[in-house]
This record gives C-alpha cells, structure tokens and sequence, in this order.
C-alpha cells in the first residue's frame, strides 16, 4: 500500500519525476565516467610500475682538449691527433647524495678475469707474442727489418721462421729515434701483429698480394697494477724501463729480474687465451643490452631481485660460451677470478692491453673461486648487441653481492674513470626529475646522466592527463549529486510536509511515512542511477578508445622494449582491457546510497515537525 | 495484524484497542509549553475538562490561547508536561499514541488537507487501507462516504484542485469518517467556506455527533458555529476561562 500510493503520486507529478530521474541519471553517468576512467588509469599506472623500469647511466664528461703528435714510421712523419681528455676523475661515492632515492644504487663496476681450462677467445690478444728473435741485418727498426724467430715463449709463430719488425709508431717526445738492432745478437721481444702493411727498401721487391706480415716490437714487463683509489701501485722495473732499449738474451737472462718477468709474461698470454670476462651487477637491468632488449634470456631464467640482494651463487651465460663448455642451464661452472679491470671491457675489442703482472712481476693470483649455478642462457641478439653498452664475448653475468666487497682491491690491472658502461642505476620511475634537482643540489660538474624509461614518462604523462580528465567528471559528478539530491529532496520532502503531516495525522507511523515519502524517490534514484552508471559504463569504453589512439605510438614503442628476458613479445594491456562494471556499478551505488543519505537527513528533520502546527502554519 | 469490531460501537480496532470504545475523554490540569527560537511558550496551563461522544464541542479563543496546541494534546501528537487525559480512565500517555490517532481520532482541517495528487475517492481509500482493509472493498466503502457527505460520483474521480472548497471539505469529514476514529477533532473547518457551504459542513458536524455517537470538537472563530456547539469551552492565554453548555 505504501509503495502503491507512493509511487503513483510520483507518477502524477510527471515532469518533476523524469527530471529528476534524469539528473540523477546524469549525476550517476558523471561519476562512473569519472570513476572509470580514473579506476583504468590508476590501475594502467600500478602495471606499468611493475613493468617499466627506469635506468640511469654516469659519464664523466671529457672536458679539456689535448692535441698530440706520433711519429709513423710507415710515413716517415708526424701525424697529429686531437682528443678530448679527462680532467680528475670524479671519485663513484659523489653518486651517494641526499634525493637520490635509488633502487639499485650507482655503481662503478671492474670486470673480472676469469680463468678456464679450455682455450677460448675471451679477453686475450692472440695477436701478442712473445719471442726471442735474431735480425738477418744490423739496422734501425724505422722500415722493416728482418729477424728470424729463435725461440717462441708464447703466441702462434713458427720458430725459425723469418718476420719483419718495425717501430711502427713512436711516442709524442719529439725526439724520437727508431731503435737499432744488430744482427747476431737475440733479442726478446714482445710482438705486436700489425697487420699487412710491410714498407721500406728491404721489402720493396716483395710483391704486395704476397702479403708479408709486420710486426711491432715492445720492450715492457712493467706492472700496470693500482689500488682501489686509482692511485698507480709503485713498480721499480717500470720506473727503470724508460732506460731499456731492449732486452739481449744472454747467459743467466732468464735469473734476472727483467728475465723473470719475461717468464712471466709469457705465461700471461697462455692465460689471456684463457680468460673470460665476469661482470658483477646489482640487476641484469642495469646492463643496457637487456634493458633494451638487445640481449634476452633464450633459455632458463633471469637472476631475481632476491638472488641479487642475498648474494646467491647463480650466473647468467652467453650462448656461445654454454656451448663451448657444453653447459646447460642448472649445470655448475667454476669461475677462479683473478684480476679486475675498470676499463670498459668493450672498447678494447677483443684484445686485452693491460699487463697481467702485478707491481711484484708475477702473474695476479686468483683471489676468489667458487662454483656459480648457471640459471640461464642469454643470446645476444643481431647487430644491436655492439656499442660501447654491449656486453663482450663470453661474458658470465653474476651478482655483485656473489663476492666479498672489494676482495679484488690487490688485482686491480686498470682504473678508469666513471663511464656509462661501467655505471648504471636504477630510481623508481617517473622520478627522473626529482634525482636531477636533487643531484643539482650537490653542485658537482663533471658528470652526465643519461635515463632510459622505455617511454614511461610519456606514457605516465598522457595518463596523468586522463586522470585529470578523469578527475573533473568525478568532481563534477560528485557536486551534481549532491546537488541535485538536496534539490529533489528539499522538492520532495521538504516540500511536501503538508503530506507528511496529513499521514501523521491519519495514524501513520513516522517510519511508515518516511517510507511513503522516500520509496518513490528512492525508486527512481535507483533507475537513474542504473541507467546513467550503465551509460558511464559504454562511455568509458568510447573515450578510453579516443585516448588510446593518440598514445598508440607509447605503447607500440614499449611493447617492443620491454619484453626483458622473454622470447615473446610483451603487450602492455590497453586501457580497453582495464575497464570492468564494478566502478560504474560503485558509481550507481554511490549515486543510490547518498539518495538515501541526504533524503534520510531531510526526512528526519521533517518528521520532527510536530504535524498539527505544521498545518497550523500552512492555514496561516 | 489483527482487526476486531468492538461491539459497543462498531468501531474497527487493533487487538491492543480491542474492547476500547471511547466513552469519555477526561482532561486534567494539563500543562504544556514549547521553545521557539526567543523563549520557551506556555501554550497550555492546567486545563481541565471532560468530552464526551454525542456531543459538538466548540473550543473559541483569540489566536495564541493554546486552542491549536490543546487540539494537538488532545489527538495524542504530543503528551502534556503535567497532568493526564484519559481516554476511557486509561492514560494516553501511557498508550500507543500512533494507533491511538490511526484508531480513535479523526482531523478535519481550514485549508482541507487533501492529498493533491489523489482523486477524491483514493484521498478516503487511504485510511482504510491503512486499516489494511482490501482495496476492493475500500473502494466501495470510501464510495459509501462520499456520498454519506453528499458529493455525487462524478466528484469521486477528481482532484482536489478540481473540486470546490465545500466539496473539498466534504472529501476531508468523508476521509475523517473512513478513520473510523470515534474523537473528531476539527481545526476552523468552515474558515475558507462561504455562508452555503460552511452551514452543510456544520451540519454535517453534528450529525456525526448526534446520530453517530462522535465526540465532535471544532476549534473556531466563528461566534456562529461555536453557537451551535452543544458545550462552548472558551480559552484565554492557555487557560480555560469558561465551559457553557448550550440548549
């Protein structure tokens, strides 16, 4: 009976309840639009967090201009070169700064030399002999001069065997004189292939498709050994070396110390062949190749962020290295480390150029051996795998806490300053900004960063935009509503007292009559509030398809990037895919609730009118 | 819930008023004030005076003598500060006062009261249905009442805004009736009448009293209509000044 009365005095008042209906069904519109959309954006933005990553990398800049000059044999002249130097190297705890809010922190990583049985193209220079060699003719090595290959310590040359030598290209002094040999004596040498390039009278006849092989001579062992903060470790034979011409093998050379280290450089070359490169990091992320997707996991897993933070005894391995050793993903490898280097691993090439001796004259020790798991296989793919950001061949990726802090401050066979290879961290996303003001604050000049986000910023700035979108529809829906509810309930109760009192008066219980008063409203509060949240619904879908056309390009460029470690490719859902019926159903809900809410607060305040003055009131 | 038929009457009472046919209102000393929003209203001070059915009852006074207020008292909307009304011997205040009024008391107002959006036959359906009586046999009843009052079928379709105000108070004393309460309390039921109109209604009035046994009281100005009140109680700043009963 309620209801019947109700509702049909609703329906009498036509124009006031379809208005009504359709301003709540607005409202509800407004706020599932408005819910929707913010829903789909906070909710593309919570993935994309997990997805995205954002990487930095630390340059020192180069910032003074040197010119030099080198004397070319070849050429019979000077050539000159300009290159842009280093000024002091800026020491890695700088990185260390208030604001930096760093995810993995920045780090200036060594790679490690680590020794195999078996003879690989790792870090060694094949092309790097040593031998004891005797000139067919005296003369100076300024064109080539014969000699013929007396004893072969280390390299491929065939003993006996006559090559040609020149001091190819001298140093910058100004004075420099090729050095003189004399035939008869022998002399060991170190021996740099320099390719076919063979000049000078004695070669002359030679015809050039028979392709003569040249060889530069080096007189050094000196140690290139230094200490955690870069300083030069003292090596009394280098300090002498300026002084050695060259190295004469007499009887009881060998006892010398100059001897001894031919000895020992010798047997380096052996370990250069058999060296590969181990670099330690805080994330594979942090190595650009997979990041940008130029190196992907083919087989097994990717280390995980626990495995790096705990320190656990797994490895990443290239293909061509599983294959080589005929290992496979869950197989142990044994990596005996026993030097580091600081210089970026690729900008050599393949060829290794620093000395392996220690300030001692001995080959560098191991100083750390254990047994890493190999959790998975990388394959490094096409061209993109090169640049100064690649990683080297054969390279073993392990995790930086595998090993004891600074256990290879002894074995340090070069420094370098802070490069972009070598220094890597990662921030949480989106903060790219607040860590450069932050860094800016420190005011140290020097250094440049360089961010990858795979497009995240762009992608977060377009989101953010809908979210303000997003937002207004919200608002605008929540001020409607409430609104248009303390209207239609001031119009509908308030306005209608004379009612309420007339149904107090005939007995009804203030209950029964907020019934009678708010089952009408209410009713067609739900309708609106279905109809309108339901058309928020489809609307969503409309404007989440206009918006994605214009962020079509962010997220085709992303699902490229991202899909680290993985084959296939990575789709980023669109916001299509994130739109679901609970908000628009909240909305509707909300719409209904606060209907019921505000109507409630105007019934009560009506129904303590006491009814009889109420219609005293009115007569007057 | 459960409808009885009290013997006595014929009135149609819940099971808590089952055997409650009013016989007689008993008002004693009551008191009641208000606070609006300045100071607090003495609008009721120590009234005392009985009613009974059978009997037109006419309450005079100046506007603000409390004739409203004691109205209100007397249909249960609020219980008095001091003393008691008793219906019957039993306490109002006592009583459930939402059934008291649903089953005992009817209103008849000035300005009609009607609800607009209701024809004239569902404006006195709608206390019936109240009662939980059927919608069918509400509907011939309400049609009894109407035309009990005098209005013709062709009234029973209309709104109140379509009808006259004589008819309009027609509907009122027929939907007063249809409450089936046995105490009719009316607030200057003539005052927007002209002279035709305002004598059926008064009519009407005392007839429900004299033939049908109602305790009848009207509130009003009019010296006329207070003059054909069989008892005249005359008000004056919240006091009962006189109780005449009239020839």
């Amino acid at each position: 009976m309620t209801w019947y009365y109700s509702i049909k005095q609703m329906l009498r008042s036509p124009v006031k309840s379809i208005l009504f209906f359709l301003l709540a069904g607005g409202a509800a519109f407004l706020l599932a639009l408005g819910g929707n959309l913010w829903e789909i954006n906070r909710e593309m933005l919570k993935e994309f967090e997990d997805i995205f990553t954002t990487v930095g990398t630390v340059e020192q800049k180069r910032e003074q201009t040197e010119t030099t000059k080198r004397w070319d044999a070849g050429k019979g002249e000077y050539s000159y070169y300009t290159y842009n130097k280093y000024g002091e190297w800026i020491q890695n705890e700088v990185l260390d700064f208030a604001g930096a809010e760093y995810i993995l922190e920045a780090k200036q990583r060594p790679y490690f030399g680590a020794l195999i049985e078996q003879k690989i193209r790792g870090t060694g220079n094949m092309d790097i002999m040593v031998a004891e060699v005797t000139p067919t003719v005296t003369g100076a090595a300024d064109s080539s001069l014969p000699v013929r290959v007396e004893r072969v310590l280390a390299g491929e040359i065939e003993e006996g065997e006559i090559i040609y030598i020149c001091d190819h290209y001298g140093d910058d002094s100004g004075n420099y004189e090729p050095r003189k040999f004399q035939k008869g004596k022998t002399y060991i040498m170190g021996l740099h292939y320099n390719g076919i390039g063979v000049h000078g009278s004695r070669v002359e006849h030679i015809a050039a498709e028979e392709r003569i092989p040249e060889y530069e001579p080096s007189n050094s062992v000196a140690s290139s050994q230094y200490d955690l903060n870069g300083e030069k470790v003292y090596d009394a034979v280098e300090e002498a070396e300026e002084q050695e011409s060259f190295d004469v093998v007499t009887e009881g050379f060998y006892e010398t110390e100059r001897g001894k280290r031919w000895l020992e450089m010798a047997k380096s070359q052996e370990y250069q062949f058999r060296t590969i490169p181990v670099e330690p990091v805080g994330g594979t992320k942090l190595l650009l190749p997979f990041y940008q997707n130029e190196a992907k996991i083919y087989k097994g897993r990717d280390i995980t962020e626990a495995e790096y933070e705990k320190g656990k005894k797994v490895c990443l391995i290239p293909m061509e290295l599983a294959v080589f050793l005929r290992k496979e993903v869950g197989d142990s490898l044994t990596l005996p480390l026993y030097y580091a280097d600081y210089a970026p691993l690729v900008s050599y090439g393949y060829g290794y150029q620093s000395s392996l001796l220690n300030a001692d004259g001995k080959l560098y020790p191991v100083f750390h051996e254990q047994d890493y798991k190999i959790v998975g296989i990388y394959k490094v793919t096409s061209a993109l795998g090169n640049g100064d950001y690649a990683l080297a061949p054969n390279e073993v990726i392990i995790p930086w806490n595998a090993l004891p802090e600074n256990v290879w401050k002894e074995n340090i066979v070069k420094v370098s300053p802070m490069l972009g290879s070598t220094t890597s961290f990662q921030i949480p996303n989106g903060n790219i900004d607040r860590f450069m003001a932050a860094w800016e604050k420190e005011g140290v000049d020097g250094l440049e960063f360089k961010f990858y986000d795979n497009g995240y910023t762009q992608l977060k700035s377009g989101i953010e935009n809908r979210k303000l979108m997003a937002w207004i529809f919200l608002v605008s829906g929540c001020l409607l509503t409430v609104m248009i509810l303390l209207f239609f309930s001031n119009l509908f109760i308030t306005g209608q007292q004379e009612r309420i009192a007339v149904e107090r008066i005939l007995g009804r219980t203030k209950k029964q009559c907020a019934l009678s008063i708010l089952s009408g409203l209410l009713l067609l509060a739900a309708a609106g509030a279905a109809a309108g949240s339901a058309a928020g619904f489809l609307a969503t879908e409309k404007a989440v398809q206009a918006a994605e056309r214009t962020t079509e390009f962010d997220t085709t460029f992303s699902n490229t990037i991202i899909a680290q470690g993985k084959e296939e490719e990575t789709n980023i859902k669109t916001a299509e895919q994130y739109s679901d019926w609970k908000t628009p159903a909240l909305a509707g809900w909300a719409v209904l609730l606060s209907a019921a809410g505000i109507s409630g607060v105007f019934m009560r305040r009506a129904l303590k009118k006491e009814p009889l003055k109420i219609l005293g009131k009115l007569e007057e | 819930m459960d409808v009885w038929k009290n013997e006595c009457c014929g009135c149609v009472v819940t099971q808590r008023l089952r055997g409650m046919c009013m016989k007689r209102i008993e008002v004693k000393e009551i008191s009641y004030s208000y606070q609006n929003k300045y100071q607090k209203i003495e609008a009721v001070k120590k009234i005392s005076c009985d009613f009974e059915p059978g009997k037109m009852y006419a309450v005079t006074g100046e506007s603000g003598s409390g004739k409203s207020t004691f109205l209100s008292l007397l249909a249960g909307l609020d219980c008095p500060e001091a003393g008691v009304i008793l219906i019957d011997g039993k306490d109002l205040s006592g009583m459930d006062r939402d059934a008291y009024r649903r089953e005992q008391v009817s209103v008849v107002y000035q300005a009609f009261h009607l609800f607009p959006l209701l024809t004239a036959l569902e404006n006195v359906m709608y206390p019936l249905e109240l009662e939980r009586v059927s919608r069918k046999k509400a509907r011939e009843q309400a049609a009894e009442y109407l035309e009990e009052v005098g209005l013709e079928e062709k009234i029973f379709s209309q709104y109140p805004k379509m009808m006259s105000g004589g008819e309009q108070q027609r509907v009122a004393i027929a939907r007063a009736m249809a409450a089936k309460g046995r105490l009719l309390l009316a607030d200057e039921p003539t005052g927007n009448l002209d002279s035709e109109n305002e004598e059926h209604i008064v009519e009407l009035l005392k007839d429900l009293a004299h033939r049908k046994d109602y305790i009848v009281i009207v509130v009003t100005h009019n010296p006329e209509i207070a003059g054909q009140a069989d008892v005249r109680i005359t008000m004056k700043d919240g006091k009962v000044v006189s109780v005449n009963k009239q020839v």
